[in-house]
């Protein structure tokens, strides 16, 4: 399009046009050189190390050793690797509910209830704190006798104050609401930046129409929405695998056992703990692979209508 | 006609019933924060007494002990260091590939603006450990400028996305105008497109200051020694310690997350922008 735009300043210039395109040229592979130089040094040449190591047996000390492909050979027959999966996967089946409960809270503060921008920022709010900081507070309130079992011995309900993240069948459920509790309210701010974009005539008629409930979210909502939902769940699905890693490390470490352990996290426990960092690779080596097709489509839909 | 005046009772009942719902989750977001400078004013021994009550004895030797003895001070002292050359860093970066993006014209622009949002497909977290052991070789591990140098790597794709989409909508007149007057590029860049750009400058300096202040896991791996520790490391640090000392661990969480509260305050605007950047054509 800028091309398109571009137009000679005084007319019959072409000559110092053609001049100006070829200073153009040096000055745009110039001024790109910053971030590519660092993108090339901080991110694509450590990805290929990544890669390279993970056939070799490294304890990030001594020079690492070439041993083809026994890295991969263990990571099918690892438990850990396996649990870590399931996990993710677990995780990952939950995010449609988080899209509607996202989406949900979305419409109701579109129908600017009495109040709607407190809720929005309200709303908003955890998602601008640090996992670090919401993992932290949560595991200090969710701690055997802490605030939320207090509360429910006092009302009675002594039976349910459960050790939640210290118990291999409450851990990962729980670890999921405290997840969704720090990003619900960044799906309700995309969903309503979607929203606003849609032409108020298209809910007016569907209600005119006599729409309500669920089937006013699924033949109406759901389908105008269509593109920032695939957006954000995209999104979600890529950040559960990639962006976990801090919830996991103040709250769980991975366990009980393994029951909370991630991709992610194994990644960075097999190579700072266990020093085993050309396994590590590997580990990061599939995630790579799980996330690689998902990230693609997050750029093709972020970038896909350019020009 | 009539149907909509049958409907209209209960759709205010509805009203008052999605106001509640609504009211009742901003209580499980708002709580938490209320709840951390509470605790923080409170004894150990108040705050066992009373953990959920109005404190009646406000004392701030919690926020003096996290900030002389759990070194928050030293901490927050790293992180703003951080933090600051971070955002500036990544203005200049990303500014200058969004400018030759959108308004230079070379061979390979195309292909080149979807090279560099294609770096996006490299998680952080697969790289990390070749990372680690490079910048350990280049003698970065323990410096600030380190961390800095891999942050602003981390934020180029998406800031230079932004920056281009926002420079794509001026238009380019005002180039050719600058070079008529005999600018070169970077004057041209900095007087004439980054005043105009300025929301989109706006928008990448918080958006990437309240990531790059949330960041743990490079920051845990880069600065070690203690003297160059990040807020965040310091924070991470106090589970398992503290963890049954509420009050000191409030303290701790309030001084970390205060900054970030502020901004969200000032600049709710902007960072609602940067946050649903790419999410609607």
């Amino acid at each position: 399009m800028p091309e398109a735009r571009r137009r000679t300043a005084t007319d019959g210039a072409s000559m110092s046009r053609h001049a100006a395109q070829r200073t153009d040229g040096l000055a745009g592979y110039l001024f790109l050189l910053p971030a590519c130089l660092l993108l090339l040094v901080f991110r694509v040449f450590p990805a290929g190390s990544a890669v390279w190591h993970a056939f070799t047996a490294w304890d990030g000390v001594q020079a690492p050793s070439y041993i083809g492909a026994a890295n991969f050979a263990e990571l099918l027959r690892d438990k850990v690797f396996w649990s870590a999966i399931t996990n993710n996967f677990l995780i990952v089946l939950t995010i449609p509910l988080w899209l509607l409960v996202s989406l949900v809270l979305a419409l109701l503060i579109h129908q600017e209830v009495f109040g709607w921008r407190f809720f929005r920022a309200a709303f908003f709010l955890p998602s601008v704190l640090s996992p670090v900081i919401i993992g932290t507070l949560f595991a200090a309130f969710l701690g055997p006798s802490g605030p939320v079992n207090q509360v429910l011995k006092a009302v009675g309900l002594r039976f349910l104050a459960l050790e939640w993240l210290g118990n291999p069948h409450s851990a990962l459920p729980t670890l999921i609401v405290v997840i969704l509790w720090g990003i619900f309210g960044h799906g309700v701010i995309v969903f309503l930046a979607g929203l606003a974009a849609v032409p108020k005539e298209v809910f007016e008629a569907a209600r005119i129409d006599g729409a309500t409930g669920w089937i006013y979210l699924w033949r109406i909502v759901v389908p105008s929405l269509r593109h920032v939902i695939e957006f954000w769940g995209v999104n979600l699905v890529v950040w559960s695998f990639t962006s976990l890693f801090a919830f996991i490390y103040v709250m769980t470490q991975g366990g009980p056992g393994y029951a909370t352990m991630l991709v992610s996290y194994q990644v960075y426990q097999q190579a700072f703990e266990a020093n085993r960092m050309g396994y590590a690779c590997a580990v990061g080596t599939a995630l790579f692979l799980m996330v690689f097709g998902l990230v693609l489509l997050q750029i093709r839909l972020m970038a896909g209508k350019e020009d | 006609m009539g149907g909509m005046r049958q409907r209209r009772k209960p759709i205010r009942l509805g009203r008052l019933l999605i106001f509640l719902v609504l009211l009742a989750i901003s209580f499980t977001t708002i709580y938490p924060l209320v709840f951390m400078p509470m605790s923080a004013v409170k004894g150990e021994p108040e705050f066992i007494r009373n953990p959920y009550g109005w404190p009646t004895e406000p004392t701030f030797e919690n926020f003096v002990n996290a900030w002389r003895f759990g070194k928050f001070g030293m901490y927050l002292g790293n992180s703003f260091l951080v933090v600051v050359a971070g955002v500036v860093l990544s203005w200049a970066v990303c500014s200058m590939a969004g400018y030759a993006l959108s308004h230079l014209r070379f061979g390979g622009r195309r292909l080149m603006f979807f090279v560099i949002l294609g770096t996006m497909v490299i998680a952080p977290q697969v790289i990390f450990i070749p990372l680690h052991s490079m910048l350990n070789q280049l003698g970065l591990i323990n410096m600030r400028l380190g961390l800095v140098l891999v942050y602003v790597t981390l934020a180029a794709p998406f800031g230079t996305y932004l920056m281009t989409s926002y420079f794509r909508g001026i238009p380019h007149e005002l180039v050719e105008a600058a070079q008529v007057d005999g600018a070169n590029h970077l004057q041209t860049l900095w007087h004439v497109m980054l005043p105009v750009a300025k929301p989109a400058l706006v928008t990448l300096g918080i958006f990437n200051f309240l990531w790059m202040w949330n960041e743990l896991l490079f920051s845990l791996l880069i600065l070690k020694d203690d003297e160059v520790r990040t807020l965040m490391v310091g924070v991470a640090n106090l589970r398992g310690q503290y963890t049954t000392n509420i009050p000191y661990l409030s303290a701790g969480l309030f001084l970390a997350a205060l900054p970030v509260l502020i901004v969200f305050l000032i600049f709710q605007t902007q960072l609602t922008k940067g946050m649903t950047m790419g999410s609607v054509k």
